[in-house]
């Protein structure tokens, strides 16, 4: 049977730079991360949310990339911010920023849309789960090989039995009355 | 044995030219038609299509399957969540039921559907939930289910798990549980011989658990069928009120809009999940005289709390849901340990910044586990703009229900040891002990701090024998209409309290034993 490669990925939808630099300060506020996490990261981080973005309808990814907008302006209307958005704020005000929104009745529903976005992305990146001692591909691959080791005989057997012939035993057509039966309640 | 020459499963590189049995007619305007004909086409390859799909084909009928999501192998297969998210899951794993509080709910799209994301639990259809739906709906047959149970545990080879199989997060439950005095059962699963990686939502990398793509998928091919994925059925066609064929798009092979696809067929068959089932038919302007498309979705919510231990636990070693505490099913509730990625859950924590971080620090010595709930209200399933819009409005008893579900798994958590629980309700601090679990009820959790998700969706397209409530028949058939049948969790009359494949798989093999007997 011809084997086919995977289906590729659908190609990202790109976000303008200002927007990645967004993503990249509220990653900042929202994981905490440690202070010395290189540029790349967040440039990984913004290509992550870029694939995501791709998976979602269009209607959903507009409402996203415009909740991202949203969000960037907002910054600019908090007096103390002297008309910069957020991803211009420093570490503390953006976190600060962040924090109003959150606690904010009205706003509050934007901030966590964006909070599950950017920690989604955040620890699935690869540098992240490291940092953690996460290491889920290393146990795939320990088990896989222990259920091989034990059982790879009996796999197999299962594996081919499911394509054995085995019809559909008709029964001796008692569905009328089993109709007329859940009418009548009995 | 049956046919070693299977047709391979066709995706989106392989259309239009090389789908077996086709024809395109060329078109001036709006595109190339790409055409087929079989006896029976089935729309999804999830735990209701597919099942449909073997059992037809084997019983001799020329079936075709059609799936929208593309065909991902056991090999492609691995511990990256965001792009498994992606690939096998609809709108990435982010679809939502609007309402207060909205719930998350997820559904599979890829061959296999569902089913290849799912935990793998499979239970029967519990007795009392059989008897309801005889007695309330009058569903024909609830009697006779075993065999048709029996018969789908032997394809999905549903058993228990081997022992070494299960991880220090679910024996911390069961231990809990044991302490307390609760009943607590090993799950039966859908597995042959489960390496226990807690890769389930992402794909089996090991092939152990037999979803439909690594089951009824092949089966159905090996008796004929053909399996057509990367294609998206946008409406049944309807002469009258016959059901004669579908028609959709299929993906091009670089991922845009491809080619325009009708199937001609003697039978329709809808397996395309809870959601989009109705939508589908809606949109086909099929009409029942129940008025019921689409209403009576039902969606088993679901909460999760995260408990800090002092020991590692590691909670991605070893299979999730080894166990579920069935003390409170009489009240409606269950309770498993459900770990997830790191990322799935910082994004589900009601925490950000430093308490963020604290928490996720402290995640391999983590038990993530979850309550879920029987429903007693209904949502609905709406067709806007070509794709379904979904409200469900969950009800105070059954936010009730949610509050003492969690106030429960707490008490049993910290009788296993735990240290800190963080809830699922926003605003509500992180509890310390077992003290004080009483909080939760000091003062209301409002609706909009609770978190739910959930990932059964059923009920919009329900069965039973009373044309003017149920839009099908007992056996799947649309009321009022001719050739045409729905096969997934739509049928289903009621939320049943555990968790659905088993229940939708029988329910498929009886249809299609149905439909065979009727088959002229
Ligand atoms: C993460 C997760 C965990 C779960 N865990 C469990 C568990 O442990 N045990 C259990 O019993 N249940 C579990 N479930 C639920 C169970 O998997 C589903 O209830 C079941 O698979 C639903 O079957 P279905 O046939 O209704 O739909 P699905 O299995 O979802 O299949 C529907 C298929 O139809 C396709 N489709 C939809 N629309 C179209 C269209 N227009 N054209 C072509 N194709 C279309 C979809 O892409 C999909 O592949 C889980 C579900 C999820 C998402
Ligand atoms: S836990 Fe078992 S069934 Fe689940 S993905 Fe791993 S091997 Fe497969």
């Amino acid at each position: 049977m011809p084997e086919a490669s995977p289906p590729p990925e659908l190609p990202p939808a790109r976000l303008p730079r200002r927007l990645r630099a967004t993503v990249g300060a509220l990653a900042r506020a929202v994981c905490d991360p440690p202070d010395d996490v290189a540029p790349a990261t967040y440039e990984r981080l913004a290509d992550d949310v870029e694939r995501f973005l791709a998976s979602l309808p269009a209607a959903a990814r507009l409402g996203l990339v415009g909740a991202l907008w949203a969000f960037e302006a907002s910054a600019a209307l908090v007096p103390s911010s002297r008309l910069r958005t957020y991803s211009r704020l420093s570490p503390r005000r953006a976190a600060a920023h962040f924090g109003r929104c959150w606690e904010s009745r009205a706003l509050h529903p934007l901030a966590k849309i964006l909070k599950m976005v950017v920690a989604f992305a955040w620890f699935e990146l690869p540098e992240v789960k490291a940092a953690m001692g996460y290491h889920p591909e290393r146990w795939i691959a320990e088990a896989s090989r222990r259920r091989l080791a034990a059982w790879a005989t009996e796999v197999r057997r299962g594996e081919a039995a499911v394509l054995e012939p085995d019809p559909l035993r008709r029964p001796a057509a008692p569905a009328p009355t089993e109709v007329a039966d859940a009418l009548a309640g009995r | 044995m049956p046919s070693l020459a299977a047709e391979p499963i066709r995706t989106r590189a392989d259309w239009p030219d090389a789908i077996p049995g086709a024809t395109t007619r060329r078109r001036a305007f709006r595109g190339d038609v790409v055409e087929l004909g079989c006896d029976v086409v089935v729309i999804g390859s999830g735990a209701g299509g597919a099942v449909v799909a073997a059992e037809l084909a084997e019983g001799g009928l020329d079936v075709i399957v059609l799936e929208e999501g593309g065909h991902h192998r056991t090999e492609d297969f691995g511990a990256d969540a965001g792009a498994a998210v992606r690939r096998l899951y609809r709108d990435g794993g982010a679809q939502m039921a609007l309402g207060s509080p909205p719930i998350t709910f997820a559904e599979g799209r890829c061959v296999g559907g569902s089913t290849v994301v799912n935990g793998g639990m499979s239970w029967r259809t519990p007795d009392k939930i059989l008897e309801r739906w005889r007695r309330e709906d009058q569903v024909a047959g609830t009697g006779d289910m075993e065999r048709y149970f029996e018969r789908v545990e032997r394809f999905i080879s549903a058993r228990h798990q081997d022992p070494w199989t299960v991880g220090r997060d679910n024996e911390l439950l069961r231990e809990g549980a044991e302490r307390k005095g609760w009943a607590v059962i090993p799950n039966i699963r859908n597995q042959l011989h489960c390496a226990g990686t807690n890769n389930c939502a992402f794909g089996c990398p090991t092939g152990a658990k037999r979803s439909t793509l690594v089951s009824y998928v092949p089966r159905a091919q090996a008796f004929g069928a053909r399996v057509l994925a990367d294609c998206r059925v946008d409406r049944v066609l309807l002469e009258g009120k016959r059901a004669v064929g579908v028609a959709g798009r299929a993906l091009g092979p670089d991922g845009r809009p491809g080619p325009r696809v009708v199937v001609r067929a003697r039978g329709v068959v809808v397996a395309a999940g809870a959601v989009q089932t109705p939508a589908l038919l809606l949109r086909s302007g099929v009409r029942s005289p129940s008025g019921a498309i689409g209403h009576g979705l039902t969606l088993h919510p679901n909460a999760k709390v995260t408990a800090i231990f002092d020991e590692p636990v590691e909670g991605w070693k070893g299979v999730h849901q080894a166990y579920q505490v069935r003390e409170f099913q009489d009240e409606g509730y269950l309770m498993a340990a459900v770990n997830i990625p790191p990322s799935m859950l910082a994004m589900t924590l009601p925490h950000w910044g430093p308490a963020l971080r604290e928490v996720m620090a402290a995640y391999d010595r983590a038990v993530i586990a979850g309550i879920l709930v029987e429903d007693t209200t209904t949502g609905r399933v709406r067709q806007v703009g070509g794709r379904p819009l979904v409200t469900y409005a969950l009800s105070d008893l059954d936010l009730q229900r949610l509050v003492r579900g969690t106030s429960l798994l707490c008490e049993l958590l910290f009788e296993a040891g735990a240290r800190r629980i963080v809830l699922p309700f926003e605003g509500v601090a992180d509890l310390h002990g077992p003290d004080e679990v009483r909080r939760l009820f000091a003062r209301p959790i409002p609706r909009e701090a609770m978190e739910v998700v959930t990932v059964h969706v059923m009920g919009t397209a329900r069965m039973g024998e009373d044309r003017r409530r149920h839009v099908c028949d007992s056996f799947g058939k649309v009321h009022d209409a001719d050739g045409l049948w729905v096969s997934d969790a739509s049928l289903f009359p009621s939320p049943i309290g555990v968790n659905p494949m088993e229940t939708i798989m029988a329910l498929a093999t009886r249809n299609a034993e149905r439909l065979l007997e009727g088959w002229r």
